[in-house]
């Protein structure tokens, strides 16, 4: 069975599914291509769920599923490298899923150049998974760029039947703040990559291999904060976030789907491997402060998504507000606060993924998605309402659905955490969070589906088949996670 | 046999649970939609949960605790747990629940006949028993916070019933936003509990709170807390348990939860959701304890709740809220006899009103319809028994009075007083304003409310034989207050009462204080974030102005530099070539003179430079 278990089948398979879709000699048949998109999406998330079969956290053995390729860069010690631990087990299984349920939502929404935007999403699942396996440096960066060039196209393609220049727009205030993001996290790596080469004498850039404790500590906190730099433009931490709701709300659904249920993570997951990880001194000394950063996450977008009158905007700042939350459980350093982290990544990515979801089919059905012009629609879409209900509960932290044990559980790591009064403080501070955020989140329910029924809403359908299966997936996860959430914090380990 | 029952408690709390999916999903996937199976599972479900529970509590003794747990989260050495803890307590409130659950479902059958979405009805009514016999059976905190919520949730559920309706829906909003408040308290005072004993207790396990060990978690956080702290934990609970009992200063939820239909007021007023504060508390009594100043605040509490609600009630038009205000008081009466820890009497007075007023929400008209004489009997029993004239009602008063000290009495009396005016008062308002007609057509109403006085009387004799009642001030008050009710009856002064004291008619301006000032803050709060993030984080002026400066000099260094270097070599280029021209003549004497010239000049460098390496190796 070992044979079958393959990292670089599991990341490059999109990748040639991608170049096999895009070349000139695969049909241009919108219906083949979304099929044959589906099919592959769908078997990698087979070939996902049989890698967590194969996964016992328990045996040391088989606690890790690696894979060492050839040198890559030999002038740079650089190792075409891939690990998963459970961690990265548990987001590529993520992964896998939110881009199938994408593809699947991909229909009723993208209505031109089928071929380019199925390469596209195709060729950004791989770039997303090779950041999650990677197990070395350059590597990572080297998928960390490469997922801007699908991203900047998918947000700012033409794929609607309706003009929108807006979305270019946003798609290259994208693309400038991840740029500059990266090139400061460039920076960190080159540092870091030099000075371990420096004090050790030997020339890797593998994260089993560096070794950071001979480093000056002046020199150790201005690498931690170029990472945190980098990584705060995916997170986003607050000054840095102002690219997400316009790329969120001008990219299509199924886009959205992906930008706030997988890429943000990939931000959380480099700061968890980098700062985390690599260097705990440091983080140990600067986790406070983040704290304080990830506490002005919380509120304040949480606050700013209270105002807004697009609905998609409001899942956009929710979205800001969750990722806060995640930050402040790995500021907590202690093992309580990285499982909580790692579990609300997965609920909060499932959870965002089902609201864009929801204002995706909204906005296809009534046009508009401004609050105040919705409303009365739960009496044409019951099928719909009741899912909506159901995700907007589970984003609020009701128990039994999965974000309430990452958000009890992040807040109490605070409270637990080691590093001083201001974690417990913002541990405290950060429990209004769970009324602001039901403020929102009932004011995106009760303004766009409850209240009378309006007449221009006569003629609206309900969910189909294919949105069925969706909402229904994300929902039973929710679901099983809230219900046993032993299963996902038994992996992560 | 008795093992039997505990080992198998949960299928009680399974049963609804078990209904609910089956109701939910089978309409979903449109499996079947009959009515009669829907009503009789449910009816099936809660009666048996009844009569399990009631077997249990007569077979428990006093001091007998039933519990079993399993890991729910596991994180290394930090462990929450979920599971049952069964004493005589929990099973008190979860019998409770399902009898009068059992009887508004067998209520609702008529009730809710014309009622399109039936289903879901019965479906959340389940849901509910499930969230709260889950909850009165929680061995710990954190399953206790868990089931906290989903009762909170299910009941906006319940109250947004048709929320297609504006105002219901708004309404429903408003109960659950205001007991998310009170909810995030409790979780605040939860975690800051298992963090003192995670940190500083003995024995990690004692971080899941488990009610068990109540008794040593208290101390031990008495012990390693500051003062100050220790009392900000109490507050916390405190807090979360006020808001859940509708005290002051939250009481003005339970006006908008009078949104709900009939049958769910009935229920959420006796023995569910109010019931939940009562409930905590009572498991809280071990902190209560450990400090007097929080005993005193929660007996102030209950008694101006109970005097301030009261009067709000004894002056309102409509009959659901003077109710309603009238839970708030009665839940008042608890919190004062559990502040003056006679937990007995807390919960006899529990039982005792849960009883009572749901029968006398079962009993009320239908708006704008006659008053059916039957339900018009029984209402001005439950009305007397409320004031504590009759039946369980008088008993628990009284068994409640005989404990207390003068000062007690006389409080306790003044409110009965109150009570006995507001409810004469609004029964004679509904007759004046509804008429009597005698109806005959609604037979499952009449069973649920006849079982109701039933069991009202059962539970009166019941504690006429175990405990000694004899009569006391309140009695004799309540009774004043029926007369002086009569006289204004007879002045005629009963209906314009609410105009003329318009500030208890408005549950005095709370709920104002709230909608308006709170609510202005929180939106002003909300938008000057949102331009700020606009204005100045997403649009941000000197960045911009970096931005564009930066382009402008990377311009001008194109154009004028850049440009400019090319042009100079162009201009380079022509020269030499002009000069080349000239140099290029033809002649080849010229040449060879170039040539001699520079291989002179070259010959020279050689030799200098041979020179200087000469020279330089020498020294």
């Amino acid at each position: 069975m070992d044979i079958l278990v393959s990292i670089p089948f599991l990341i490059f398979l999109p990748m040639l599914a991608s170049l096999l879709v895009m070349s000139p000699l695969f049909t241009n048949n919108e219906i083949s291509i979304r099929r044959f998109t589906k099919s592959v999406c769908g078997f990698h998330l087979l070939y996902s769920v049989f890698l967590l079969a194969m996964f016992n956290p328990s045996n040391p053995l088989t606690s890790n599923i690696s894979f060492f390729g050839t040198d890559w860069i030999q002038a740079l010690g650089v190792q075409f490298a891939f690990k998963i631990d459970g961690i990265s087990l548990v987001l590529v299984l993520l992964t896998s899923f939110i881009f199938f349920m994408s593809a699947i939502s991909s229909k009723m929404n993208i209505r031109k150049n089928h071929k380019f935007y199925y390469s596209m999403l195709l060729l950004l699942m791989s770039a997303v998974l090779g950041i999650f396996t990677s197990n070395d440096m350059f590597v990572f960066f080297m998928f960390w760029e490469l997922e801007l060039i699908p991203a900047y196209f998918l947000i700012g393609g033409d794929f609607s039947l309706e003009e929108n220049s807006e979305n270019k727009k946003s798609a290259m205030k994208f693309v400038l703040f991840t740029f500059f993001g990266s090139m400061v996290m460039l920076l960190g790596i080159l540092m870091l990559h030099y000075y371990n080469y420096y004090t050790t004498q030997t020339l890797t850039a593998s994260f089993d291999n560096l070794f950071v404790n001979g480093i000056p500590m002046g020199i150790q906190i201005f690498i931690s904060v170029c990472f945190l730099i980098g990584f705060g433009v995916k997170l986003p931490i607050i000054p840095l976030h102002s690219w997400l709701p316009d790329a969120h709300t001008n990219a299509p659904s199924p886009i959205s789907m992906i930008l706030a249920g997988v890429m943000l993570k990939t931000g959380a997951y480099g700061i968890l491997k980098f700062n985390y990880q690599i260097m705990p001194d440091v983080f140990r000394i600067i986790a406070p402060i983040l704290a304080i950063f990830a506490l002005i996450n919380i509120i304040y977008t949480a606050f700013v998504a209270y105002a807004q009158t697009d609905i998609k905007r409001i899942v956009a700042y929710s979205s800001i507000s969750n990722m806060g939350l995640i930050l402040l459980g790995l500021c907590a350093y202690n093992s309580i606060g990285l499982n909580a982290s790692v579990f609300h990544m997965i609920a909060h990515g499932l959870v965002t993924a089902g609201l864009f979801m929801i204002c995706g089919i909204v906005y296809i059905r009534c046009k508009t998605r401004d609050i105040n012009s919705l409303g009365g629609i739960a009496s044409k879409m019951p099928r719909l309402f009741g899912f909506t209900t159901l995700i907007v509960i589970a984003s609020v932290g009701i128990p039994l659905f999965a974000p309430f044990i990452s958000e009890v559980l992040t807040i109490i790591s605070a409270m637990f955490s080691e590093l001083g009064m201001i974690l417990k403080i913002a541990s405290v501070l950060s429990l209004p969070l769970l009324i602001i955020s039901s403020c929102y989140m009932l004011k995106f329910l009760h303004n766009s589906f409850m209240g009378e029924s309006q007449t221009r809403f006569e003629k609206i359908n309900d969910i189909t088949v294919h949105e069925f299966v969706v909402l229904g997936s994300i929902t039973a996860l929710l679901l099983i996670f809230g219900i046993i959430p032993n299963v996902l914090l038994g992996i992560i380990g | 046999m008795e093992e039997l029952i505990s080992d198998n408690i949960y299928l009680i709390l399974l049963l609804p649970l078990w209904i609910f999916l089956i109701i939910m999903l089978g309409r979903f996937f449109s499996v079947y939609v009959n009515k009669a199976i829907i009503c009789g599972l449910s009816l099936f479900a809660s009666l048996s949960g009844a009569i399990s529970s009631l077997w249990l509590y007569g077979i428990f003794t006093p001091d007998k605790v039933y519990e079993s747990t399993f890991p729910f989260i596991k994180i290394n050495d930090f462990i929450i747990s979920c599971g049952l803890h069964i004493d005589r307590i929990a099973l008190i409130f979860v019998s409770t629940l399902f009898i009068i659950s059992f009887l508004v479902q067998l209520f609702s059958i008529s009730y809710m006949k014309n009622e399109k979405k039936e289903y879901r009805f019965y479906a959340l009514l389940n849901l509910f028993n499930f969230a709260l016999g889950s909850l009165f059976f929680s061995p710990n905190l954190f399953q206790t916070y868990v089931f906290w919520e989903i009762a909170g949730l299910v009941s906006y559920l319940l109250i947004g019933f048709d929320y297609l309706k504006h105002e219901k829906s708004l309404a429903s909003k408003k109960v659950f936003l205001i007991n998310r408040i009170g909810d995030t308290a409790f979780l605040a005072g939860i975690i800051m509990c298992s963090y003192i004993m995670y940190e500083y207790a003995p024995c990690k396990n004692l971080a899941e709170l488990s009610f068990f060990d109540m008794n040593t978690i208290s101390t031990l956080v008495s012990v390693y807390s500051s003062h100050f702290l220790f009392l900000i934990i109490c507050g916390l609970f405190i807090i979360g348990v006020v808001v859940k009992s509708a005290q002051i200063p939250f009481y003005p939820w339970l006006q908008d939860a009078m949104e709900a239909k009939l049958p769910v007021s009935a229920l959420l007023h006796s023995s569910t959701l109010v019931a939940l504060g009562v409930y905590l508390i009572i498991r809280m009594t071990p902190f209560l304890t450990l400090s007097p100043s929080m005993l005193k605040l929660i007996v102030l509490i209950g008694l101006l709740t109970a005097f301030v609600c009261s009067l709000s009630a004894s002056v309102q038009s409509h009959p659901k809220k003077a109710l309603a205000y009238s839970t708030s008081a009665q839940f008042g009466l608890m919190f004062f006899a559990i502040g003056t820890l006679n937990i007995k009497a807390g919960l006899i007075l529990f039982v005792a009103h849960a009883l009572i007023k749901s029968m006398l929400f079962l009993t009320l008209p239908e708006e704008n319809e006659k008053w059916d004489l039957t339900k018009f009997i029984i209402f001005v029993i439950g009305g007397l028994s409320l004031s504590g004239i009759i039946l369980s009602g008088f008993c628990s008063k009284e068994i409640f009075a005989c404990s207390l000290g003068l000062r007690g009495m006389t409080a306790l009396a003044i409110i009965s007083l109150l009570t006995a005016f507001y409810i004469s008062r609004l029964t004679i308002v509904i007759m004046k304003t509804n008429g009597l007609e005698k109806k005959n057509d609604t037979k499952t109403e009449y069973l649920s409310i006849i079982g109701l006085l039933l069991l009202n009387i059962l539970f009166c004799i019941c504690l006429a034989k175990s405990e000694s009642c004899k009569i006391t001030m309140p009695f004799l008050t309540a009774v004043f207050g029926i007369l002086i009710v009569f006289i204004l009856h007879l002045k005629n002064l009963l209906v314009q009462m609410s105009h003329t004291f318009p500030s208890c008619y408005n549950g005095f301006y709370l709920d104002k204080l709230y909608m308006t000032t709170i609510l202005d803050v929180y939106n002003k709060i909300a938008e000057i974030s949102a331009k700020f993030d606009i204005n100045i984080l997403s649009n941000y002026k000197p960045a911009q102005v970096l931005a564009r400066t930066g382009v402008k000099i990377a311009s001008f260094v194109e154009t004028y530099i850049m440009n400019g270097m090319v042009k100079c070599i162009t201009v380079c280029a022509k020269k030499l070539s002009t000069i080349d021209l000239r140099i290029q003549t033809g002649n080849i004497q010229r040449y060879n003179l170039y040539a001699f010239i520079i291989l002179t000049a070259i010959i020279v460098c050689l030799v200098i430079a041979d020179l200087t390496i000469i020279t330089g190796g020498g020294q």
